[in-house]
């Protein structure tokens, strides 16, 4: 018998040689037969659900169980709901971008720091995420706010005018930051992972051969780090498309969001077709912005490849 | 010398909204400002007196135990056979143990109301727990899976010829080796339910309702200074958490960065 190279190479027979092993694999594919039994029945069977229940006719319209896009009709061509969704849209693209252009730079600084600081600022990049979301929403009311701590620091500071005396809650730039806060580490954590692969020396070689800082910048590290900024817009894009506790707090019914329709048909009118269709809707929203961006981002890069 | 001033920046915005809620959970107003305030403990002393709060905080603690307990081993047994063995439809299986962090929570957390209340479960702690596993066990089975990235497996074909049996040399072997990501995952899953208001907020009931859903109604009808403290007792835990992590095996080996991602 050769001898074993990897763990996985050798296992066929340590799976079937004793008596004792084949209790070992029965024991352990046992444990994950109700892990995937769990899975199916209280996530999967759920999806589908919700996916069934949107293409019923709403419970109070008294109709026969037949299928219908009624649900999806109503949600496309109300108006109402066309400005929520280009609202969720907009929400999603801006907190985004935000993340997107306070991170880099973030990352890019975890990258070039020494081992120790490096860990310390992870500390610093980690820790907001070990905070419920609850509580950071509720720490950005205290800092907006009308008496908040912002407009505390202007009035201290001499500047006494129609902006100190307002509050800054309950518009778009507070949800988008609200948004961008909750979910930033994400993006900083997605770039971060891909300047680790960048060979730096490729950097100095380019500032060696004249180029000027800015030109190494966009010419060679913004392109090399591009996967990462994919990964990085693909994870937040999606969970910044479906928040709904910073927006509902933040922004209020003047930044009404698909999520919180779908909270209120669910929870408030109980039309649950008509709130499964809004998940099922917004499932699919993401999907095809995420699969259309991840599309083109990746002809991009494939064609920065090609000489 | 920009990029360091932009970064500490962020850093200190990074943290400002967790700081404020704490530092004026301890002063006289109940909100941070940057005129002097007295110290005090006033609405801690509000927040273990009101037995609402109280409740929550219970049933907080109840369901996190709960969901960490419950990913951790189903998340385990998954991790395991995927490191282990060879099998069809391993791919579809990985597949499936990390789609729920690629749907939005809200969805999820709709879906499960849709579901659990047909099934009759919902409004209830169990509903809560079955729906937080469901998050977190992704998390699990990505941080035991990554510990055994370098594992040996003659180790546990040793241990088998020796004689031992295969409780024994999973109980003996595999499970002190591939402990600290089983922690590291248990222990962000009870974070990640302790913290988690949506899948809470559509899932709670009128006897169940967890500290941040509590905290996020008295944010949406009628925020006062209480809620400083409570979601300062919400900060508490999670270092406490962490603290405890730091003792028993310490953060980097149980949150390795990578797989929080």
């Amino acid at each position: 018998m050769s001898p074993a190279i990897n763990g996985t190479a050798d296992l066929s027979w340590f799976g079937r040689r004793s008596n004792g092993n084949v209790f070992a694999s029965a024991f352990l594919y046992g444990g994950m037969a109700v892990a995937l039994v769990i899975f199916l029945v209280f996530f999967l069977a759920p999806m589908i659900y919700m996916l069934i229940e949107s293409f019923k006719p709403p419970m109070m319209s008294g109709e026969a169980d037949a299928l219908t896009f009624e649900n999806y009709r109503s949600f496309v061509t109300d108006p109402l709901y066309q400005t929520i969704l280009q609202r969720t849209l907009r929400v999603a693209a801006l907190s985004s971008s935000l993340m997107l252009l306070c991170g880099y730079p973030v990352a890019y600084l975890l990258r070039i720091v020494g081992p120790r600081t490096r860990s310390r600022l992870f500390f610093f990049v980690i820790s907001p995420m070990l905070v419920s979301v609850v509580v950071r929403t509720y720490g950005w009311v205290v800092i907006l706010g009308k008496e908040g701590v912002l407009n505390s620091v202007l009035l201290a500071a001499g500047i006494d005018n129609g902006f100190s005396r307002s509050t800054h809650l309950f518009n778009m730039t507070a949800v988008v930051i609200g948004v961008s806060h909750v979910f930033i580490p994400l993006m900083i954590l997605a770039i971060y992972n891909s300047l680790q692969k960048v060979d730096f020396s490729l950097l100095k070689a380019a500032a060696n051969l004249g180029a000027p800082p800015y030109r190494v910048f966009f010419e060679v590290t913004l392109p090399l780090t591009l996967p990462g900024i994919i990964a990085g817009l693909t994870t937040v894009f999606p969970l910044a498309m479906g928040s709904f506790i910073t927006v509902a707090v933040l922004g209020g019914p003047a930044v009404w969001v698909v999520s919180m329709s779908a909270y209120q048909q669910a929870t408030t009118l109980l039309n649950w077709q008509f709130a499964g269709a809004i998940g099922a809707a917004l499932l699919i929203a993401v999907t095809i912005i995420v699969g259309l961006f991840n599309f083109v981002m990746s002809h991009i890069v494939r064609e920065q490849v090609r000489p | 010398m920009i990029l360091r001033s932009f970064c500490g920046v962020m850093l200190a915005i990074l943290t400002l909204p967790s700081f404020v809620v704490v530092y004026g959970s301890f002063t006289a107003s109940g909100y941070a400002s940057v005129a002097f305030q007295h110290f005090t403990l006033h609405w801690y002393h509000a927040f273990f007196s009101d037995d609402q709060f109280i409740a929550s905080t219970l049933i907080s603690l109840k369901v996190a135990f709960s969901t960490a307990f419950l990913s951790g081993v189903i998340g385990t047994f998954v991790a395991v056979c995927i490191a282990r063995y060879n099998f069809r439809g391993k791919a579809m299986l990985e597949a499936l143990f990390t789609l729920p962090l690629m749907i939005p929570t809200v969805v999820l957390a709709l879906a499960f109301l849709l579901f659990y209340t047909w099934l009759g479960i919902s409004g209830g702690v169990t509903a809560i727990v079955i729906g937080h596993a469901i998050l977190t066990t992704p998390y699990v089975v990505r941080l035991v899976k990554s510990s055994f990235a370098n594992y040996n497996w003659s180790l546990d074909r040793a241990a088998a010829n020796l004689g031992a049996s295969p409780a024994r040399v999973f109980f003996h072997v595999t499970g002190p080796l591939i402990a600290p990501g089983i922690i590291g995952g248990m222990v962000l899953s009870f974070i990640v339910s302790f913290d988690d208001v949506v899948v809470a907020l559509f899932l709670s009931g009128p006897e169940v309702v967890t500290l941040p859903v509590r905290i996020f109604n008295y944010l949406s009808e009628s925020p006062g200074p209480i809620v400083g403290a409570a979601g300062s007792a919400l900060v508490f835990f999670s270092l406490i958490t962490m603290f405890l992590v730091e003792v028993v095996v310490g953060t980097r080996a149980a949150l390795n960065v990578e797989a929080v991602k």
